[in-house]
């Protein structure tokens, strides 16, 4: 069980290249985080995992089934996408018939329904929001919104994109939570993200793009701590790494923890 | 000298119950650079409408309370006049685009010709401007094609250019990458510089760390602690208000559990370095 | 290249074209006196060298293809469909020739018919050079010169870009709804319920936009009262564009008046 790529390229209809010859391969329940600066193809990369995009060249096979062969809609089953902007996507009248929506076009039995969205409310912390008009409630929490109508439809990916940008120290919190949990229970989270120490934080994997390709597949440590990558792919080191870095220290300090025992 | 004085305010939008200002006494002071962080929903956004008059002009609803800006009432200011003299930057850099100028060049300028000032004078200031925030590249490009990030430093650029009193900037950079981010904070760094009054609000906790004089924390309506950057954001008892404290702090306490006190908690990477290397180097011998 | 970029600024725009440096608002009294002219005139002798007049001065300023385009399809559509319909709807005794060896076609219901093309041609051929040679912004200028509101101008030169904005936008729900399994494509009935998903963020993303967009305009000194400034200047009419538009103005009125006498005297 994986989201497979092998040697995909993809051009826009206007011939427009955004990926070349990926490779790559998610096993289900892995948490990976991409990485890397804006137009370096990281979306058009995640939209290919779901069938948004359809390879140019080479294969994309999510467990099995080649994307090319399935609908978007068909595939979503399996790998669920949270858009960056939550106002994308939501259009019913309250939170809870935003995130009821999809099992009920799925045509699920009432108990599942029910089932289904009250551990996507309990994952996402929205409870006192359900009733409320997603208009009335504040952006940040809209996403969890956005993200629990995804969760609702149980995919056995999830892919989010940007999640922490604009959020507090409690969305922080409940997206780690999130991540956790889900990635507990065998789900797969891929996430988009800017943000370099919940990257280092969260993410066992992460992979590090810089024009069109993947330059670099492996740990927080691997990546942020190869000049050459986080020049590249023009990211940041986590804060914590920066000062190690500046002090001269070995052992590719990531953690704050990790720093206290290193410095005398 | 106070630039806003506000005493005991309180504000309730349209329809609510709740009230989104609770019992604000702040004053604001000249050339000062204040970072307004904290929850979302706590009020820093409506803050920021209340000090540039949005609230009560553009956003009715019940203003009770004493709030003054540059010396008058703000609701005997001339709205159009405050929008102008307080400048706005905020998130979303699509709809900072006036989304009727060809280039770059004459996005910027439009702020001037509305106000109608000669000609050359605009060209100076637009040149100037464009000069300070390094953005000549993108002069004769079309504003409705350029990247996000660009565009966000078009968007200061159109209203840095009208020589504003204060600048309020909500979230400049939260849709931005880091390379952008970047950019972003290396104008407001230079803004710093000209020493105007100016009032950020931004969740990237150490690039505030980095910048900010003062620090104000709002959580549910009110202001719940505000001094300098250094005591602020050192502070533990700010995550009990809902707000993040820099990593580098996070570590400074850290080793003080350890018993490795440092000479004061840092709040950014370079006092974290200085400070551990006044402890006098390293456990790898160093 | 960034000096003569900026210098540009300081001379008046141009196009470096006689045609296209016309002030807009002289384009317009100049297309639309030839244009009502035919409608008046009705008559074929004058609609189509007409129709010929506006295809040289479209070469001429360089916008052959981008007038050619829409006015070849009027042409197709109008032209075609009134000369053949006249050939059923008027009687006729000249009969130039018969279609296929049976249809009649008659001299008569021929002129007939090219009279009628022609001032719907030469009408909306002049609209669509009109439009094909003027920016929209040239024209909002010299409107808002003439004592327009900048707000009424601002309006209808952003409506342009929010169209853009809207496909934009409309693919992005798009993707983000099939994003989540709602199907977009196939039977009528798939999509039709794909329909509120999508129009619901859209209509609510312009609100919002909208919002933001007039409190940053505001922050822009959009609402300020005084006089405005402008950065980009056209140059001001010169004589003999003057006299042309004259000239023209007076052709309208003797082709009206030639018409009122064939009529009444």
């Amino acid at each position: 069980m994986a989201i497979e790529l092998k040697n995909v390229s993809f051009s826009y209809p206007n011939g427009y290249v955004a990926n070349e010859n990926l490779n790559l391969t998610i096993e289900k329940g892995e948490r990976i985080a991409i990485v890397g600066q804006n137009g370096a193809g990281k979306t058009t990369a995640v939209k290919l995992m779901n069938g948004l995009n359809r390879p140019s060249e080479g294969d994309v096979f999510v467990d099995g089934v080649n994307t090319k062969d399935k609908s978007c809609a068909w595939i979503s089953r399996k790998v669920g996408y949270v858009f960056q902007n939550p106002d994308d996507q939501i259009f019913n009248s309250t939170a809870l018939a935003e995130i009821q929506y999809m099992p009920k076009y799925f045509k699920l039995p009432e108990g599942e329904i029910k089932k289904r969205t009250d551990r996507a409310v309990e994952l996402t912390g929205i409870q006192k929001y359900l009733t409320m008009n997603p208009l009335d409630i504040p952006y940040a929490i809209r996403k969890f919104v956005a993200i629990a109508a995804i969760i609702a439809t149980e995919p056995d990916y999830l892919i989010l994109d940007e999640p922490t940008a604009g959020q507090d120290k409690r969305g922080n919190e409940t997206l780690e939570r999130i991540i956790e949990e889900l990635g507990r229970e065998g789900t797969g989270v891929i996430a988009i993200s800017h943000d370099m120490d919940f990257v280092a934080a969260n993410f066992p994997r992460i992979i590090a793009m810089a024009h069109k390709n993947i330059i670099a597949d492996g740990t927080a440590r691997e990546i942020f701590w190869n000049e050459e990558i986080v020049r590249e792919a023009k990211i940041k080191m986590p804060q914590i790494a920066q000062i190690a870095s500046k002090l001269g220290l070995s052992g590719n300090i990531l953690f704050s923890r990790e720093l206290t025992q290193a410095v005398r | 000298m106070a630039v806003v004085k506000l005493k005991n305010v309180n504000y309730k939008y349209p329809l609510t119950e709740d009230y989104a200002l609770k019992d604000i006494s702040f004053e604001f002071e000249e050339g000062k650079f204040y970072g307004l962080i904290g929850e979302n929903g706590g009020g820093k956004t409506t803050l920021c409408s209340l000090i540039r008059g949005l609230i009560p002009h553009f956003y009715h609803g019940e203003l009770e309370g004493k709030a003054e800006v540059f010396g008058t009432d703000i609701r005997d200011h001339k709205a159009e006049e405050l929008a102008v003299r307080i400048g706005y930057v905020f998130q979303n850099p699509f709809s900072q685009m006036s989304g009727v100028k060809n280039t770059v060049f004459e996005e910027i300028a439009m702020g001037l010709e509305n106000l109608g000032v000669e000609k050359k004078e605009i060209m100076q200031k637009v040149e100037e401007v464009c000069r300070l925030l390094n953005i000549e590249e993108l002069m004769d490009k079309n504003p409705n094609e350029l990247s996000g990030g660009q565009r966000q430093r078009v968007a200061f650029a159109s209203i840095i250019v009208m020589d504003n009193d204060m600048l309020v900037i909500d979230e400049p950079t939260s849709q931005l990458d880091p390379h952008g981010t970047e950019n972003v904070f290396e104008i407001i760094r230079k803004l710093k510089e000209t020493g105007k009054t100016i009032i950020l609000v931004e969740h990237k906790i150490d690039l505030i760390a980095e910048y900010c004089d003062e620090i104000l924390v709002m959580e549910a309506g009110q202001i719940v602690c505000h001094g300098k950057t250094g005591e602020i954001l050192s502070s533990l008892e700010l995550l009990d208000h809902n707000a993040m404290i820099p990593p580098a702090a996070m570590w400074g306490h850290e080793m003080k559990a350890a018993g490795k006190t440092l000479a004061a908690i840092p709040v950014t990477a370079a006092q974290a370095v200085e400070y551990a290397r006044r402890r006098g180097g390293t456990a790898d011998g160093h | 290249m960034e000096r003569t970029f900026i210098d540009s600024f300081r001379h008046y725009q141009t196009y470096h074209n006689w045609f296209l440096d016309f002030n807009p608002l002289s384009k317009l009294n100049l297309l639309f006196a030839l244009g009502f002219a035919t409608m008046v005139a009705a008559s074929w002798e004058f609609g189509l060298p007409l129709c010929v007049l506006y295809c040289v001065l479209a070469f001429c300023s360089g916008k052959g293809k981008s007038f050619l385009k829409p006015f070849g399809v009027v042409v197709l559509i109008f032209g075609f469909f009134t000369l053949v319909i006249r050939q059923f709807s008027v009687e006729g005794s000249t009969v130039l020739f018969r279609l296929f060896g049976v249809l009649p076609v008659t001299q008569e219901a021929l002129i007939n018919g090219l009279d009628t093309a022609s001032y719907l041609l030469g009408f909306s051929g002049a609209v669509i050079l009109f439009f094909a040679t003027t920016q929209m912004r040239d024209l909002m200028y010299s409107l808002e010169k003439k004592g327009m509101s900048h707000e009424v101008s601002y309006i209808v030169l952003a409506s342009f870009q929010t169209i853009t904005d809207l496909k934009k936008n409309t693919a992005q729900i798009m993707e983000s709804q099939k994003a989540r399994g709602i199907e977009t494509e196939g039977s009528v009935i798939r999509r039709m319920k794909a329909f509120f998903p999508i129009l619901g963020p859209l209509v609510l993303g312009a609100i919002s936009s909208t919002e933001e967009k007039s409190i940053a305009m505001d922050a822009r000194a959009f609402s300020v009262k005084c006089s405005h400034t402008f950065l980009r200047e056209l140059r001001p009419v010169p004589l003999y564009e003057k006299l042309v538009v004259i000239l023209v103005d007076v052709l309208f009125l003797a082709v009206v008046g030639v018409r009122l006498y064939q009529m009444f005297g």
